[in-house]
């Protein structure tokens, strides 16, 4: 996975920016871009996120690149040392999925489908199976970054579960949080927990929390900072500060502190911490 | 009569080109294709272009690169230039590299260009199975520049559909005269164009010229239904570099530098491309490309690559940029291959002369289908074309049939097929033909050698098959021939001039035309000769240099100021049996479709001639040679080692220099022929028998000469 912050510019091309939300995408995503000075609204060209930010060098190779070679680029290792080393590349991990994705502007960042899928088998003994059955297809929260505090959308339905709102706590706006009949999504208010549904697990990435970013959340160099958006740490207008209330209440079996202590132990792990 | 010999030496001799410059028999005349180097000993030479080879995988970025297509973008006095393009071979990915080159027809020197990177419409992986490129310029109208802002008069920028990406140059309308290059950021309108870097400026009523060039892929998937048709746009020769330059993928916006996706339906059902044929752009909205689809039962898809393009993630399948697609022609006798496998041509021979036809092969067939029966759904597009069988020429008790064809190309300056075959077989030169006859010529072996840059030096480049299938372009009469491989072994360029074949010269022109030769007092010619370099690379030791191909050799001795004079052929034997002249011009043609078409390389031509003095058999003898009875005689000196010939006698006044007669010891028409064996003691009828000994003499007695001339007699063989 690679990171990608939305309006960054290509490396190698300073005049075209990321029209696509900010997160961690696959490399091999192709991410719709605009031109400096347009409207990022009318994305008119499209690049794989590796070129986005490693540019032309990974060309220079016919193989994919390898999560050693991504890693050691994106930690600016000479292009001319990474490139066609056999030494990264031979007998190493392909670094992105060999299908990628396109993914528009306005359909939201890319789900990390495949290490919720990780981390959702890792955690299959723990973790009650009823609550995450597929865990592939759970959700691809298509949410919309919340943008001058607007209100976000509905994801989508939660297999196995009743269809709910997925809470996001936008920088100045208000937000309504509905009761999940079934599965909490996330208790976006927690300043020491995070969404049970986004796990942002992307090792060696930087805490980019903003607001309204909530969900899909970043990778984070801490646990406490992925979720905690930049907000009230008692009351978030209307949304009841939870401390020891999830702010969905489930009927499932599962309660909310278990899911969120579920989250929060596999993003420890995961962090190293 | 003295023998003489003169000779012409090559590599330095002044020259012009054949067809673009004006004749000049003054010079070397050198037809396309044709070159001279200069050097030192065997370095300097004339001939047909050197087989150069070129190494895509020996590249800064090693890409494997394939199915050539080339470009004369320049060719004028100053230079002859091709841009050859060649696509990725890789393995299957979301991104597709195009490969550039530039060839100089007068060096045969390959030079790296570099690459681009090419984003495709969906994130999955392509392969490509046809390719091509489309170059245009546009020169319409004039310009003034301020800056980046370039307005044009009388200027069509938006409806010509020129791309953003494109370059302008200023000042003229031809390409070749440009020295500074400018890429075009964004068209405002019909007259509106914005530079990427100030052009500073240029007065109104300016020329330009812009280069439109664009990549048409035809294109399979590893997710199938993301197969199809890229067109990618607003190319530029500045954006290959060693480092790549990038191409995005579309979203929204047409002409603009992007790949598009020029689909048939929602669903793709161009899934299985084997090949594409293109026809020549008619507007600036049409230019359309048949794909041919299915390895078995094909079908034909038909694309209007230049329609105004709506596109939503880069793919558009509108009626007017799909255009239709036909049914199943139906079984197919072999399988058709996938490398680049289709030309669009019309030919000027067999049952589709003059008639736009796509042809493509299978393994043991060619088959061509008419694009007027190309329509929408039809069954019967193939059948209502012509198929033609393997059969090699001297015929299949000659030479095996392959039956394992792989793609065709259409060679217009000969106008004959280049069709390929597998890696371990040959290739073919011919006419497209139905009645199961003979195919014209074979060319190439397997040779196993696979010129690796690090390869011994004695060595001498040969388009070997080794390691790959060759997929083929001819331009111009060169063919551009590249192995479909992916490492540095199985994937190699090479240049090669099959349009200088001596057979098809009386239509291409391919000849060397050497300068006039003076042969002062020429009595009879005897003989050519010319020097060749027979064998090029290492001759010793391991011995890795190779043969060349033949050379043959005509003669003119009249029209040779004019270039209006016949030409006589040479055979082997060198032979010229033409009475002399003041002058004489030889021609050379060449044979280079053959087992290795390495050129041969000539490095000297030279003529032998009798001139007007004495026979060198004779000596004029004043003992036996009398005025009072007017008669001329000479010893005979020398031994001609068989009959003599004829002899001729010229008396001429050697004061005036005028002729007073002439005969001949055939005809003895105007005076009397005699023979002395004894030193003049007794003089008999003449004979033709050779010397006898060193006492033989023959004399001439005119007839009737006048007296109180100043006689100069002259005795040559006739």
């Amino acid at each position: 996975m690679i990171h990608i912050e939305q309006h960054q510019p290509l490396k190698d091309d300073p005049k075209t920016l990321v029209a696509v939300p900010t997160g961690d995408y696959d490399e091999t995503d192709l991410l719709e871009c605009y031109a400096e000075g347009a409207d990022p609204a009318v994305p008119t060209c499209m690049y794989q996120a590796q070129y986005v930010v490693l540019g032309r060098p990974i060309y220079e190779q016919s193989e994919e690149l390898t999560e050693d070679q991504v890693a050691a680029l994106i930690a600016n290792r000479p292009a001319h040392e990474v490139i066609n080393n056999r030494k990264l590349i031979d007998g190493k991990k392909r670094a992105s999925k060999y299908v990628g994705r396109v993914v528009r502007a306005r359909e939201g960042r890319a789900l990390k489908r495949d290490i919720r899928k990780k981390v959702l088998s890792e955690e299959a003994s723990t973790t009650p199976a009823k609550t995450f059955s597929d865990p592939v297809e759970v959700v691809e929260p298509k949410i919309e970054r919340p943008v001058d505090g607007a209100a976000t959308t509905t994801p989508d339905t939660i297999q196995g579960t009743s269809s709910e709102e997925i809470v996001t706590a936008p920088a100045s706006g208000t937000t309504t949080a509905s009761v999940a009949t079934s599965t909490p999504a996330l208790d976006p208010v927690s300043t020491t927990t995070q969404s049970a549904l986004e796990v942002p697990v992307t090792e060696g990435s930087q805490a980019t929390s903003s607001v309204g970013d909530v969900v899909g959340g970043e990778a984070a160099s801490s646990a406490e900072s992925i979720l905690v958006p930049e907000m009230s740490t008692t009351t978030i207008d209307a949304i009841p500060v939870a401390t020891s209330t999830p702010l969905l209440t489930p009927t499932s079996t599962t309660t909310a502190e278990e899911i969120v202590a579920y989250a929060k132990k596999k993003i420890i792990r995961k962090l190293g911490l | 009569m003295a023998t003489r010999a003169l000779i012409q030496r090559l590599g330095s001799q002044a020259s012009y080109h054949i067809g673009i410059e004006a004749y000049d028999p003054a010079k070397l005349g050198l037809a396309d294709m044709m070159t001279q180097f200069a050097g030192v000993g065997e370095a300097a030479f004339a001939g047909p272009l050197p087989i150069t080879v070129a190494r895509p995988m020996e590249q800064s970025t090693a890409i494997p690169a394939v199915f050539p297509w080339a470009l004369q973008w320049q060719d004028d006095a100053n230079d002859s230039i091709d841009w050859v393009f060649l696509v990725d071979n890789a393995t299957a990915a979301a991104t597709r590299r195009i490969v550039m080159y530039l060839y100089n027809r007068h060096t045969a020197v390959w030079v790296w260009q570099g690459f681009v990177t090419v984003t495709l419409p969906t994130a999955t992986a392509y392969t490509v199975r046809g390719f091509r490129m489309t170059y245009d310029l546009y020169t319409t109208g004039t310009v003034a520049v301020s800056g980046t802002a370039v307005t044009g008069t009388g200027t069509a920028w938006q409806t010509n559909k020129v791309c953003v990406g494109n370059r302008i140059g200023f000042g003229s309308t031809n390409p070749a005269l440009i020295t500074t290059w400018y890429t075009i950021s964004a068209i405002g309108s019909d007259t509106g164009i914005t530079l990427a870097a100030t052009a500073g400026t240029i007065a109104g009523g300016t020329a330009f010229v812009i280069e439109d060039l664009r990549a048409v892929m035809a294109t399979t998937n590893a997710t199938t239904t993301n197969g199809g048709l890229i067109v990618v746009k607003g190319l530029a020769k500045d954006l290959f570099s060693n480092v790549g330059g990038a191409v995005p993928a579309a979203t929204t916006v047409d002409n603009i530098r992007a790949s598009y996706w020029l689909a048939d339906a929602t669903t793709v059902t161009n899934i299985t491309a084997t090949g594409l044929g293109i026809e020549p752009k008619t507007s600036a909205t049409s230019q359309f490309v048949y794909v041919i689809d299915g390895t078995a039962n094909p079908v034909i898809f038909k694309y209007n690559i230049r329609a105004a393009l709506v596109p939503t993630a880069g793919k558009d399948f509108s009626a007017s940029v799909f255009i239709l697609k036909t049914g199943s022609g139906g079984a197919v006798t072999g399988a058709i291959g996938q490398n680049n496998n289709g030309r669009l041509a019309t030919v000027g021979h067999g049952p589709h002369s003059g008639v736009s036809t796509l042809y493509f092969t299978t393994a043991s067939r060619v088959y061509a289908a008419p694009v007027s029966g190309i329509t929408s759904g039809s069954t019967t597009w193939l059948s209502a074309g012509t198929v033609a069988t393997e059969v090699p020429p001297g015929g299949v008790n000659t030479f095996a049939a392959t039956g394992a064809l792989s793609s065709i190309e259409y060679a217009a300056l000969m106008d004959k097929f280049v069709i390929t075959s597998n890696a371990t077989s040959k290739c073919y030169v011919t006419q497209y033909r139905t009645d199961a006859g003979q195919w014209d010529r074979v060319f190439g072996v397997d040779t196993r050698q696979i010129d690796q840059g690090t390869a011994d030096s004695t060595i001498t480049p040969v388009p070997s098959y080794t390691g790959g299938t060759p997929s083929v372009w001819s331009e111009g009469g060169l063919c551009y021939f590249v192995t479909v491989g992916t490492s540095a072994q199985t994937n190699r360029a090479y240049a090669l001039p099959l349009g200088a074949d001596w057979e098809y010269s009386g239509t291409t022109g391919a000849e060397i035309i050497l300068p006039e030769l003076v042969t002062p007092e020429a009595s009879k010619y005897t003989h050519v000769f010319v020097q060749e370099n027979q064998v090029i690379g290492g001759r010793t030791g391991a011995n890795l240099g190779l043969p060349t191909e033949p050379c043959r050799v005509s003669y003119r001795t009249s029209g040779i100021s004019d270039d209006s004079g016949a030409w006589t052929a040479v055979d082997s034997t060198g032979s010229i049996s033409g009475a002399g002249s003041s002058s004489i011009q030889f021609r050379l043609e060449f044979r280079t479709i053959g087992l290795t078409g390495i050129p041969s390389r000539i490095h000297s031509v030279g003529v032998i001639y009798e001139d007007l003095g004495t026979d060198s058999h004779y000596q004029p003898s004043v003992a036996q040679s009398s005025t009072a009875s007017k008669s001329f005689a000479w010893r005979f000196s020398t031994a001609f080692g068989s009959t003599v010939p004829a002899l001729r006698v010229r008396l001429y006044n050697a004061v005036t220099g005028g002729l007073l007669l002439d005969d001949t010891t055939a005809t003895s028409a105007s005076g009397v022929f005699e023979k002395s064996t004894n030193d003049g003691g007794a003089w008999g009828a003449y004979n033709t028998t050779d010397k006898a000994n060193e006492t033989t003499y023959i004399r001439y007695t005119p007839t009737t000469l006048a007296d109180n001339i100043k006689v100069r007699a002259l005795l040559t063989q006739n």
